[in-house]
């Protein structure tokens, strides 16, 4: 039922892709995370997710839209993903290759000079498992990382949820923090730099709401990324978000402080995220700020992040990102910048092939920061 | 040795029984009818092929589980119409246990039949969330899911409706040539039937009326504008001569089948209403994206049928 436009675009776009990924080398994005989605269709992550704040494992609504919806050509066939009554099975991966340009920076009569190279790379593998005691309300959850590196769990939790007319949910375990747009790239800014990545997932407990148009999150966490607490204070974040059919908008918050008799560190964290949906286009922003008390000094950090995709094709998006970070408001000269060309594109259902182009500016010193990257993924998803 | 060689022999032979039971337990064709799988019989005279009822493969328990991964997101897990997603949606998910659908071949006020539930699961609601599932379900899955979606409302069973029921044979609708005496006559039964009353002179949906029964009215429904060209129950002059003569259940848009006998007069509104169709002004990266949910836009039909269904 797809007329040609999309056929003759996505044929193209499939030739240009394989041509890439033949003939350069790319790499895995750490860009993964589709917000834009909840944006585009005007519902909460928890429609698509079986977390209520995103990420991970898909709702049955996730896995009609992934087959319906979002892909250039449906591939014949449904894919059920229910493996019993109770039981639910998931799984991700992303394959990629990343090209890593030659660079060389100068500060007066320093230089820096960092070597080209491409590198094939498994950025992401993950298997989820939802075991729904009682449907509809009680859920046991686990996201297991099973690559690149040795299994991990990325979140596992109980969760009771839709508890209330109001969508009640109370979740304990191990979970990523609710702030601002939950975008999987954990390398960008507002969520690296922020600290509040999957890498930074917290144990604790979670209260929240998911009513449409309103979801609000609260969570009450050891504050120490996951391992032992050694204060007796908590992490308290929250995050408030009221969607429409066309805008998303809200605000986070999150207070740290994991002092001990030896030092002195607390953080708070603070942004404000929006989503716009005009027509083909999508527009979406998140500002970040952060200040930090230690015994040394006290400090202020900001992060900033503008994304617009643009749909000129079922399943086809040209994506553009820009990202900024301070990390000390203080001294001048400091910021960071990336720039993200790319294009995203779902050829059939629980397939995804991206090519980027990383533009990134650090300061001179950090050579690293400076290098541009194209990156090839191939992602998989049920 | 002659030990071994009984129990190898044995064991053969037991492989040959056990593989010739298989045979005849799986060769093609029914034994007895004659058939032996082969395109004749032994002997007998060919016989006409009886009729195959499709539905009988279908199965109401097939539909409920393809019903919960397909469809509850939007529709809701009892059919209420109150999914996950539905808050967002415009026009939103029907309220399948109600039993009321828009898009159908039977008289206003009554069931669709099962061929009209298959056709809108099939082809999808262009213009709404609905989308086509023809393209990723088999025959049987498509058939399940209907029996299924009948399950959802009492209607069904207290008032079933079957093919002679149907008022509105598609198949055997044969549209007229859009000749400009027929659009002009087309023309004249939107003014006498008070089309514009509601959706305007110029079809734009802007008719005097409208405001009484469209979603500025709290409806959730609204008052169809003909210049988008995008009709949702199929862009075919088929169906809209269909929706003339059944109406819109549980929408304001009354069926026609008596103000307006004369098939002539029928053909003549549903070519008019199609000429409507206008560009949209708005440029090409703000326009909405309804036409990607459509299996039957305007030049783009591929099926064989008309492409209009039951919402």
């Amino acid at each position: 039922m797809t007329s040609p436009r999309p056929l003759i675009v996505g044929a193209l776009v499939a030739a240009f892709a394989s041509l890439l990924v033949l003939a350069v080398p790319g790499g895995p994005s750490e860009a993964r995370a589709e917000p834009r989605f909840a944006v585009r269709e005007g519902v909460s992550c928890g429609a698509c997710h079986v977390n209520q704040t995103g990420g991970g494992m898909r709702t049955p609504y996730g896995v009609s839209f992934a087959q319906s919806d979002l892909p250039s050509i449906r591939a014949r066939g449904v894919y059920m993903p229910d493996t019993g009554t109770f039981i639910r099975l998931g799984a991700n991966l992303r394959l990629g290759n990343r090209t890593t340009f030659a660079t060389h920076t100068e500060l007066g009569e320093d230089e820096w000079d960092l070597e080209a190279s491409n590198s094939f790379e498994i950025s992401e593998g993950n298997i989820y498992v939802h075991v729904e005691p009682i449907p509809g309300k009680l859920a046991l959850y686990i996201d297991e990382t099973v690559t690149p590196e040795g299994a991990s769990s990325r979140e596992a939790f109980i969760m009771g949820y839709d508890l209330t007319p109001v969508g009640l949910y109370v979740k304990a375990g191990r979970f990523m923090l609710p702030f601002g747009l939950r975008i999987k790239d954990d390398a960008a800014f507002i969520r690296q730099q922020m600290g509040f990545t999957y890498a930074d997932q917290d144990l604790g407990l979670e209260v929240g709401l998911n009513k449409h148009p309103l979801a609000v999150s609260f969570a009450f966490t050891n504050g120490s990324g996951g391992g032992f607490d050694p204060n007796i204070f908590k992490r308290i974040t929250g995050s408030v978000s009221l969607t429409g059919p066309w805008i998303r908008g809200g605000g986070s918050f999150s207070y740290n402080d994991t002092s001990t008799d030896e030092f002195l560190f607390r953080t708070w964290t603070w942004g404000g995220h929006v989503g716009l949906r005009l027509g083909r286009l999508l527009l979406m922003g998140e500002f970040d700020w952060q200040h930090g008390l230690t015994d040394a000094e006290s400090y202020d950090q900001y992060a900033v992040y503008g994304g617009v995709d643009f749909e000129p094709t079922k399943g086809l998006y040209l994506r553009f990102r820009w990202e900024g970070y301070d990390p000390l408001v203080d001294l001048a000269e400091n910021h960071r910048d990336r720039f993200l060309f790319g294009v995203s594109w779902f050829p059939t259902q629980f397939v995804e092939v991206r090519a980027e182009y990383r533009l990134n500016r650090d300061i001179p010193q950090h050579i690293e920061g400076n290098a541009d990257e194209f990156i090839v993924e191939l992602h998989g998803f049920l | 040795m002659a030990d071994g060689t009984t129990s190898w022999v044995s064991w053969v032979l037991t492989a040959i029984a056990v593989i010739a039971v298989l045979l005849a337990l799986t060769w093609p064709g029914d034994a007895r009818s004659g058939d032996d799988g082969w395109g004749g019989g032994w002997g007998d005279e060919p016989e006409a092929e009886p009729e195959v009822d499709l539905w009988e493969d279908a199965s109401a328990g097939h539909g409920k589980h393809l019903y919960r991964t397909l469809c509850a997101g939007c529709h809701g897990v009892e059919g209420a119409g109150d999914g996950v997603a539905a808050p967002t949606m415009f026009p939103p998910p029907r309220d399948l246990t109600a039993g009321v659908y828009k898009f159908r071949t039977t008289p206003s006020g009554t069931l669709p039949t099962r061929e009209d539930l298959l056709r809108t699961v099939r082809d999808g609601l262009p213009g709404t969330e609905m989308p086509s599932w023809g393209p990723q379900l088999n025959d049987e899955q498509l058939r399940s899911l209907v029996l299924f979606v009948q399950r959802l409302s009492p209607r069904f069973k207290a008032e079933p409706a079957g093919p002679e029921d149907v008022i509105v044979d598609m198949d055997a609708l044969v549209v007229p040539e859009a000749t400009p005496d027929l659009l002009a006559r087309g023309e004249q039964v939107y003014a006498d039937m008070k089309c514009a009353a509601c959706h305007g002179e110029l079809g734009r949906g802007d008719g005097e009326a409208a405001d009484q029964y469209g979603r500025k009215a709290g409806s959730d429904t609204e008052v169809f504008d003909f210049t988008w060209g995008v009709y949702r129950g199929g862009t075919s002059p088929q169906s809209l001569y269909r929706t003339f003569v059944t109406g819109l259940d549980g929408t304001p848009m009354p069926s026609y089948a008596d103000s307006l006998p004369d098939d002539e007069d029928r053909w003549a509104l549903a070519l008019y209403v199609l000429s409507l169709t206008r560009k949209r002004g708005l440029p090409f990266f703000l326009a909405e994206r309804p036409t990607w949910y459509e299996p039957m836009a305007p030049g783009k039909a591929k099926r064989t049928d008309d492409g209009q269904g039951a919402e």
